[in-house]
């Protein structure tokens, strides 16, 4: 997979003339004055790499967006747009070098997120086939994912770090020089940290088995309270197992009593229902005999009107011999009367039948009357006798009860001792267990260290030293074939020195060599690597000495390295190389590389990357 | 065992069967009498014969002396009949010229004859003491009374009958043999 290429950087706003500096795909140089804006074009390239700022500069006034335009792996054309000072940036499927901005394809944020693919970061990070990597960030084995910013320093290089003492690859920053070293590896080698398992430090351990103990040491003491009164383990047993003895004991009485009680009851049901069943036939009986009284009154009330119409009718006969007092028939007709009472004797004779009739029923009834009696009487006796037994049974009941309660209440009693016997042997087997868990936590509490993770290979930096080395012999440094670089210094070494010890002319040479063969080191092993390598200022313009100076030979390269290291860019080993420089190159490049001259001349050629002001 | 009795009120004294003395002619005359005896020389129609003979057999129930006869759940049901058994009590008084019918501009009325003092004197029986105790209240309280007032007095105790013969006729179903 080849990796992506720069093609164009591109400024636009209102009321101003778009400004756009083209790249070609092996080698480029802007050259030029200082103050034409070469610095700012590198600036503006690590912004749109996801730079949180760019520095505002007076000539920026009036512009607002800025173009990057890209060649992805794919041969495809990208633009990536942001406006200026705002966080997002939009992906344009296509070369876009002109207003007006159409709405991008998508848009992306410009910090990295490991759960959110939205942002520019993840975007050329799968372009160049690091997605998801993860970088060591502490001696504990931390790890945090890896960002395109992480890779951004090591491609892009400004004038300031191509002159520091800090080395190449590293920002100077201690806290983050373990991920960097960690990024490097991952370039180098191919393997990232994500395996690489974080250990607890150690005071954080120290802290946690601290609080261990002191929770133990709680519970411990609670337990030893709970056992202040308690008699030994052995002891409690034998106590128990006698209790168990007692509380069986009881439980049987209590069963026994409370059957007892059940069969009772029962019975005391039975027989209340049958009282109920005597008070229902006595109600009947009631009913019965007040109605036979009603009866027996009239009965009562027939006989003596009878005997008052006896006396009548006889008074009435006396009175009217001749014509039926009754039916008024004359004498001579009376034989025809059939009715009963023609003369006083058959009207006696019916009275008297009646009389007798209602005397035998009225005697009946009595009779009756005295059988209901005596029913009555057996009933209330049956009743009594009934509620008797009932009593009794009541009584019965209640003494088992009385019985039975104490019963329960020792039981109960018997019970609650139990339980605290149970407690404390309870209490003794965590004793056991806690001071168990005690022991081992002083034993678990021994630091861990780190696995140390593998380092940078040996291999692989003797490999990157000696195409270093071999550059800078191609382009004419002296001591170039003996440098290096060193795994324990982390920096390059040329001759005896550390590049940090040379002057800075050596320095800015040495930080080029390291960061173009890193580039080519990669793309020639297929290893992911972004493809284009940004170089401000790498060879420091001669300057004559002043008079009486004394000029340090590291300051001042020999005209022949920049010759030769123009001619070196211009191989075309799959890396494209951006060099911003002040002179020009002395001899005249191939027509394959892009040349970019900025005079700072009004009126000639182009006067910076920004127009002269009064041009406009 | 039966709960009926000779004297059952709904028995209709008919002067050809006449199979019992009880509410017969004679009875009912009795009383009839003793009612136009107390009332003399007043005389009274057959209405008003038949609320007063009435009310003399059920003195408790117009807030009198206890009744004559035993309290029935059926005695709102007599008077359609009582006036049967009044006009043949009449009748036989008349005969017996115990009693005198006339006429009026009220319509038919009677009155005691002369000799019916002396009859009533000459019934000796504790029934026809109390009878003439009951006859005396009665007429006392309520003879002079017009028919209407009567006939409401009647009508008021005959509602709380028939509520009573209600009532009574439920407990008797329950328990019913």
């Amino acid at each position: 997979m080849s990796p992506l290429k720069l093609t164009h950087l591109t400024f636009f706003g209102t009321n101003v003339e778009r400004v756009s500096v083209e790249f070609g795909p092996v080698a480029n140089v802007v050259r030029g004055p200082s103050d034409t804006g070469k610095s700012f074009i590198v600036d503006a390239l690590d912004y749109m790499l996801g730079a949180r700022t760019l520095k505002d500069i007076i000539e920026m006034e009036g512009y607002s967006t800025v173009l990057l335009g890209l060649l992805l792996p794919s041969g495809e054309p990208v633009t990536l747009s942001r406006s200026l000072g705002r966080q997002k940036i939009g992906l344009h499927l296509r070369d876009v070098r002109s207003e007006p901005l159409e709405p991008p394809a998508q848009t992306l944020n410009s910090t990295h997120s490991a759960n959110d693919n939205a942002n520019l970061s993840s975007y050329l990070l799968a372009q160049i086939g690091l997605s998801d990597k993860r970088v060591r960030v502490n001696a504990l084995n931390a790890t945090r994912p890896l960002s395109f910013r992480d890779i951004a320093h090591l491609c892009v290089v400004d004038e300031t770090r191509m002159q520091s003492e800090v080395a190449p690859a590293l920002s100077g920053h201690r806290t983050s020089k373990t991920a960097e070293l960690s990024t490097l590896k991952l370039l180098l080698q191919g393997q990232d940290d994500g395996e690489i398992v974080e250990v607890q430090s150690p005071s954080d351990r120290r802290q946690i088995t601290r609080a261990k103990s002191e929770v133990l040491d709680q519970l411990l003491a609670q337990t030893e309270v709970r056992l202040s009164s308690a008699k030994d383990p052995v002891e409690v047993r034998t106590q128990l197992a006698r209790l168990n003895e007692t509380i069986g004991q009881h439980s049987g009485t209590i069963e026994s009593l409370i059957n007892e009680r059940g069969a009772l009851a029962f019975r005391l049901a039975d027989i209340e229902r049958q009282i109920v069943e005597q008070r229902q036939r006595h109600g009947e009986i009631d009913e019965l005999t007040s109605r036979f009284g009603l009866l027996s009154a009239k009965y009562a009330s027939d006989l003596a009107r009878l005997e008052m119409i006896a006396e009548a009718g006889a008074l009435l006969g006396f009175f009217q011999p001749g014509v039926c007092v009754f039916c008024g028939a004359e004498p001579d007709h009376q034989h025809l009367n059939d009715h009963v009472a023609t003369d006083s004797t058959h009207f006696r004779e019916s009275i008297s039948a009646e009389q007798r009739k209602t005397a035998l029923l009225s005697t009946d009834l009595l009779d009756a009357i005295g059988d209901l009696e005596g029913e009555r009487a057996e009933l209330t006796a049956l009743e009594s006798g009934l509620q008797h037994s009932a009593n009794g049974v009541r009584d019965t009941i209640r003494s088992i009860e009385t019985q039975l309660a104490p019963q329960q209440v020792e039981l109960r009693t018997l019970l609650g001792l139990r339980s605290v016997l149970d407690r404390q042997l309870a209490d003794f087997e965590q004793l056991e267990t806690l001071n168990a868990m005690k022991s081992a936590i002083v034993v678990a509490g021994q630091p861990e260290s780190a696995e140390e993770p593998q380092g940078l290979q040996a291999g692989a930096l003797a490999e990157l030293s000696r195409l270093i080395a071999q550059r800078l012999t191609n382009w004419g440094v002296p001591d170039g074939d003996r440098a290096r670089f060193d795994r324990n210094e982390q920096d390059l070494i040329l001759g005896e020195q550390r590049r940090s010890a040379h002057g800075k002319g050596v320095r800015a040479i040495l930080h080029a060599a390291f960061t173009i063969s890193l580039a080519e080191f990669c793309v020639s092993r297929g290893l992911p690597h972004p493809g284009f390598v940004v170089l401000d200022s790498p060879l420091v313009t001669y300057r004559p000495p002043d008079p009486g100076e004394t000029v340090d030979p590291d300051d001042v390269l020999d005209p022949s390295v920049a010759g030769k290291f123009y001619a070196d860019i211009q191989r075309n080993f799959g890396v494209q190389i951006l060099v911003m420089e002040n002179t020009e190159p002395p001899d005249d490049m191939g027509g394959d590389s892009f040349d970019v001259p900025f005079t700072k001349l009004p009126g000639q050629g182009r006067y910076g990357f920004f127009p002269h002001p009064i041009e406009g | 065992m039966t709960t009926q009795s000779p004297s059952d009120d709904l028995a209709v004294p008919d002067s050809e069967s006449l199979s019992t003395p009880l509410n017969s002619p004679v009875e009912v005359g009795v009383r009839v009498l003793m009612i136009l005896t107390e009332v003399f020389p007043e005389q009274l129609d057959v209405d008003r014969l038949v609320l007063l003979d009435h009310g003399v057999l059920h003195t408790a129930d117009l807030d009198g002396p206890e009744s004559l006869h035993p309290d029935l759940p059926v005695r709102a049901g007599e008077l359609g009949v009582k006036r049967d058994a009044i006009e043949a009590g009449l009748q036989l008084l008349i005969r017996s010229n115990l009693a005198e019918m006339t006429a009026s501009s009220e319509g038919v009325e009677f009155r005691a004859g002369e000799r019916a003092d002396s009859f009533i004197a000459f019934l000796s029986s504790g029934y026809a003491a109390t009878l003439h105790d009951r006859v005396t209240w009665v007429t006392e309280h309520f003879a002079d009374r017009s028919e209407n007032a009567l006939r409401r007095e009647m009508r008021n105790i005959f509602v709380s009958w028939s509520e009573e013969f209600h009532r009574r006729s439920l407990a008797e179903g329950d328990v019913g043999r």
